[in-house]
């Protein structure tokens, strides 16, 4: 015969229960929700320090290469150096970077929080209007820096008649990306010689 | 059937050790994959900091002082604070007329990496 005692919960045993059961689960979802941010965190950082990167390594690129033209319409512009114009936070330079024989007049510059790539091939008789791309976004400063062959820094922004002079750029760029209520920053930095200057 | 209405005192230990044993290896590997988090941030960040530096040294003037034989040791500080950089450069090694650069950066938790390049005089 069953005994009256032994047939269900008592009131207590069912609190303390649920208390122990909702403990068990506030501790699983904490567990959970902390994961889940340093993850979000993480490829945040991730996709902040790739956009650094790519940004860099396509400027450096480009500039690397700044004065290579064998259409030769260089020599006819009116600033013949492969370096048209250079600040502090934007350069302008001549180079056919895509080397299917046209020259190009690249800038590149920060604009908020990207840096922008203006290109425009030669038409033959001018640079028409240029077409803007994005290289770079979470872009917290774009810092230039011109050298010349002595290795003697060149004030910035550089005077048209001392364009001719640069030898070297650094091109410093700072990401910075703020997630889940903190702030990342993360600064690259490269060193480019230009192989066309003459 | 007296005896049957709960667990005894060496159940529950038994069964609290266990849960704990589980939780314990829980937080374990968490922690172990915010340290292995940690030191592959700084292996990039090593990795970045060599790179800069042979990107330096091969974008200045071959006959430049920074490219004279001999070791220089860079404390980093800023953003890089607690990272350090030697740079080592031997003269026409391997052959006249290349130097070779040996860079070796190391983080705050004494980890190192090293990055080596040739430089040719052109």
């Amino acid at each position: 015969m069953r005994q009256q005692y032994d047939s269900g919960f008592s009131l207590i045993e069912a609190l303390v229960s649920t208390a122990i059961l909702s403990g068990i689960v506030v501790a699983g979802a904490t567990f959970y929700s902390v994961n889940s941010n340093s993850y979000a965190r993480g490829q945040s950082l991730a996709a902040t320090r790739q956009n650094a990167r790519v940004a860099l390594e396509t400027m450096a690129r480009e500039i690397r290469v700044a004065g290579y033209d064998i259409s030769g319409v260089r020599g006819t512009l009116v600033t013949v150096a492969a370096i048209q114009a250079a600040s502090s936070t934007s350069v302008t330079f001549v180079a056919d970077v895509n080397t299917n024989g046209v020259l190009d007049l690249v800038t590149y510059r920060q604009q908020g929080t990207m840096v922008l790539r203006d290109l425009a091939p030669w038409n033959g008789a001018a640079f028409p209007a240029s077409t803007t791309g994005e290289v770079s976004d979470n872009v917290a400063s774009l810092t230039l820096t011109y050298f010349n062959k002595a290795g003697g820094v060149i004030a910035a922004p550089v005077a048209t008649g001392s364009l001719q002079q640069i030898a070297r750029v650094r091109i410093a760029v700072v990401t910075t990306v703020t997630t889940m209520g903190e702030t990342d920053s993360f600064p690259l930095l490269i060193d480019v010689r230009i192989r066309n200057i003459t | 059937m007296n005896r049957s209405g709960g667990f005894s005192l060496i159940e529950v230990m038994v069964a609290s050790l266990l849960l704990m044993i589980a939780i314990l290896g829980v937080a374990a590997m968490s922690m172990t994959a915010a340290e292995h988090l940690q030191r592959s941030g700084r292996e990039t960040a090593m990795t970045t900091l060599a790179q800069q530096r042979i990107e330096f040294l091969r974008s200045i003037n071959y006959t430049a002082p920074a490219l004279n034989s001999g070791t220089t040791t860079e404390i980093l500080t800023g953003t890089w604070v607690g990272y350090s950089r030697v740079t080592t450069v031997a003269v026409d090694a391997p052959r006249v007329g290349t130097k070779r650069v040996t860079v070796t950066a190391t983080s705050p938790g004494g980890r190192s990496i090293q990055l080596a390049s040739i430089i040719r005089n052109n």
